[in-house]
């Protein structure tokens, strides 16, 4: 048995944790005195409403190097101004200055009378109506769709049941192989019972997705971040960055329960939309129909939509023109950090812009049926 | 001053006076502070009660009032951490830390408090739903209020089942039994009547479903405060080699960001298990079910009064969205250009 020599300084040891508990009183002053946490700041224009569906355009500065517009298709789950969290860290804005004209579906709040919206509804009906209604608006034949997470997943399927208005289709973290139990939240999902859990909410409550989330990495994501907010709360800059990032967290909506069923039974479960087994409405998704260029982005370390659940689209899909693009960071790195506005969003105008070169071709083919 | 405890008192005042001056430069928080400071004898809690309080009633924003609220929960554990620190402290300084005797340094009551904070494993929840269920049964009769006293008596014995104690399965047992030789044991074969019968079978129905989510919570709360514990056998495992390789600068706060660590590395093995998988689907399912009987009994109760019930809202929100999709497709075979 070895005996130890004395090492630990209690009263330096008292003196750190007073310390702690200042910064935890200024940082209680400086949060009182915020009245806003702003988000979601570049200026956009509401172009189309249906149910509680927002299609909005924005505001470019007037030259869209890419004729064809871009549709952004965000997940369900949480809001997309993640996109345009930050002012000086917008992936829009970036993307906005590089030259795209970019419109992007708010789906709102689920409510209980919503509890019946399937993935069907949501990609044959209500993403379908939103490419209608850009193709209608800008007078291009189709449109470049950008799918995020499960946004993602929900543009692919729409693009290989509709590959005729699909221009480019862009995924970004989005999951298409659900077989790896490399992420908790797929070796999770295998065991949920999701007909009680749907059955029983209609609507399944956001902050019972979130506990969810959070789960995932409990200890970090409950305590050490708030330990750590207590490290910057005296910079207002890296505050409000910190709330704004908090906001977007817990504003999470209800998921419309038929729509969450199908998604976790089928993909999440069953795995079949890479067996190409799944059916939506009444058609099965055959990724061979996806013919247009695809660029299929990953995070490297992604803890939520792991590499694994990822690459395989790549094998899967009928076209010649598909990249595959590795971002080095997590889930929400590929959007919010410094690298994606350096990196990603001019390689995402770069690979878009070169695939635009018949432009001329496509713009002015669309009748209005007004 | 050689004594740990004597620093921590010597850091309270300090904190209290703090507390003091700042009384003097915000009037708000003056007069919540002199509000609650005869109301707590911990100076920690009522400082954070005070401070939450004054915060509060300074921003109507719910993003930061949801930050605050979080910031100081956990922070909270991180004080908790430190109570947990505190014999680790005291066997350094009596020279006593070695790898063979960590495991009676680490305090298991302070880890699961620890524990029950992260994974909100609240007991008043479930008294709560018990509370609600015996309310519910003054509609059924006496005949529940055994099975109730009983419930309410196993409602009792499950921290000790998640803490591992095997004959409390056996006086949990007995609770049952006892209920139903009070309550139907005697005339097991006299059936009831109509809707009273119905309530009757729904609550001993709800009441079993209860049971048996808070059986399976108990389990899991038994597999997460073991895996607690070994994840601070790890890091007390650390913390001797750290001294045995004679590291001379030791902070608390390296000492935090060391427990974070282990203790995500070790929840993270045992949430990519299948058996974990398995039992969390098992106690959302339990939890679910309980919850699907807990409406049914509501419905049942409230039926007779002139309000529109879960069920048949669901019955109207299906219809609307039915009557919807069938609008929304001949809106759009009329815009469609006619041959």
């Amino acid at each position: 048995m070895t005996t130890l020599k004395p090492m630990f300084d209690a009263k330096a040891a008292m003196k750190e944790l007073g310390e702690f508990n200042s910064r935890m009183i200024k940082g209680a002053e400086l949060l009182s005195e915020i009245d806003e946490i702003d988000v979601g700041t570049t200026p956009k224009e509401l172009v189309y409403e249906e149910d509680k569906l927002k299609l909005y355009r924005y505001k470019g500065n007037g030259s869209n190097k890419c004729r064809t517009p871009v549709l952004i298709v965000y997940a369900l789950v949480n809001r997309q101004y993640m996109l345009d969290l930050q002012p000086d860290r917008s992936f829009i804005k970036n993307l906005l200055d590089q030259g795209l004209d970019i419109y992007i579906i708010d789906w709102g709040y689920p409510t209980p009378m919503d509890r019946y919206l399937s993935m069907d509804d949501y990609i044959n009906g209500y993403i379908n109506n939103c490419v209608d209604e850009i193709r209608q608006q800008s007078g291009s034949n189709k449109v470049s769709l950008m799918g995020i997470c499960q946004g993602g997943t929900f543009s692919t399927i729409y693009s290989a049941l509709h590959p005729e208005k699909v221009k480019n289709l862009v995924t970004l973290v989005a999951p298409f192989d659900f077989e790896s139990n490399e992420a908790l939240l797929f070796n999770w999902s295998k065991h949920m019972n999701i007909d009680a859990l749907v059955d029983n909410y209609g609507v399944v409550p956001g902050d019972l997705m979130n506990i969810g989330f959070l789960m995932l990495m409990p200890f970090n994501l409950n305590i050490k971040k708030y330990i750590d907010m207590l490290k910057i709360i005296e910079d207002k800059d890296k505050l409000m960055n910190f709330l704004r990032m908090e906001k977007w967290i817990f504003d999470s909506p209800g998921q419309a329960g038929e729509c969450l069923r199908q998604f976790v039974k089928d993909c999440y479960q069953g795995n079949k939309l890479i067996k190409g087994e799944l059916v939506v409405g009444d058609k099965k998704v055959n990724l061979k129909n996806i013919n247009m260029p695809l660029l299929n982005i990953y995070a490297s370390a992604d803890h939520l939509v792991p590499p694994a659940a990822t690459k395989p689209l790549n094998d899967q899909v009928g076209t010649d023109d598909k990249t595959l693009y590795e971002f080095q960071g997590g889930h929400i790195g590929v959007f919010v950090g410094s690298r994606s506005q350096k990196e990603l969003a001019p390689a995402i105008f770069t690979w878009l812009n070169d695939r635009d070169a018949d432009k001329k071709s496509e713009s002015n083919k669309v009748k209005k049926n007004k | 001053m050689t004594n740990a405890n004597e620093y921590f008192d010597l850091w309270l005042k300090a904190q209290n006076q703090a507390l003091e001056a700042m009384k003097e430069n915000t009037e708000r928080m003056t007069a919540l502070f002199q509000g609650k400071a005869q109301t707590s004898d911990n100076p920690f809690e009522m400082w954070q009660k005070a401070t939450m309080d004054a915060v509060y009633s300074g921003t109507n924003n719910e993003a930061i009032k949801e930050t605050l609220a979080k910031t100081f929960n956990n922070t909270n554990a991180f004080q908790k951490l430190y109570d947990v620190w505190q014999p680790l402290i005291k066997a350094i300084q009596s020279k006593s830390v070695n790898q063979e005797n960590y495991k009676d340094l680490v305090k298991p009551d302070a880890i699961k408090g620890m524990i029950d904070q992260l994974f909100n494993f609240d007991a008043d929840y479930l008294m709560q739903l018990q509370k609600q269920l015996a309310e519910t049964a003054n509609f059924s009769g006496n005949a529940a209020k055994p099975w109730m006293d009983a419930t309410f008596n196993n409602m009792q014995l499950f921290p000790k089942l998640a803490d591992g104690q095997p004959d409390t399965l056996i006086k949990m047992f007995q609770n049952v039994y006892s209920a139903f030789n009070q309550s139907v044991g005697s005339n097991a074969n006299m059936p009831a009547v109509g809707k009273d019968r119905e309530k009757a079978e729904l609550l001993g129905q709800c009441i079993q479903d209860l049971s048996g989510y808070a059986a399976k919570n108990a389990e899991m709360q038994h597999t997460l405060y073991l895996t607690g514990l070994n994840a601070m056998e790890n890091v007390v495992k650390v913390l001797a080699d750290k001294v045995e390789n004679g590291e001379e600068e030791f902070k608390f706060e390296a000492f935090f960001d060391l427990w974070i660590d282990t203790n995500e590395k070790t929840y993270y093995a045992l949430f990519q298990t299948q058996e974990y998988a398995k039992l969390k689907g098992d106690v959302l399912e339990a939890g679910l079910k309980a919850r699907q009987g807990y409406t049914k009994l509501m419905e049942s109760v409230l039926c007779d009064l002139p309000i529109a019930l879960r069920s048949e809202m669901d019955d109207l929100y299906k219809t609307v969205y039915e009557l919807r999709k069938k609008v929304k497709m001949l809106e759009k075979k009329i815009k469609e250009p006619k041959v």
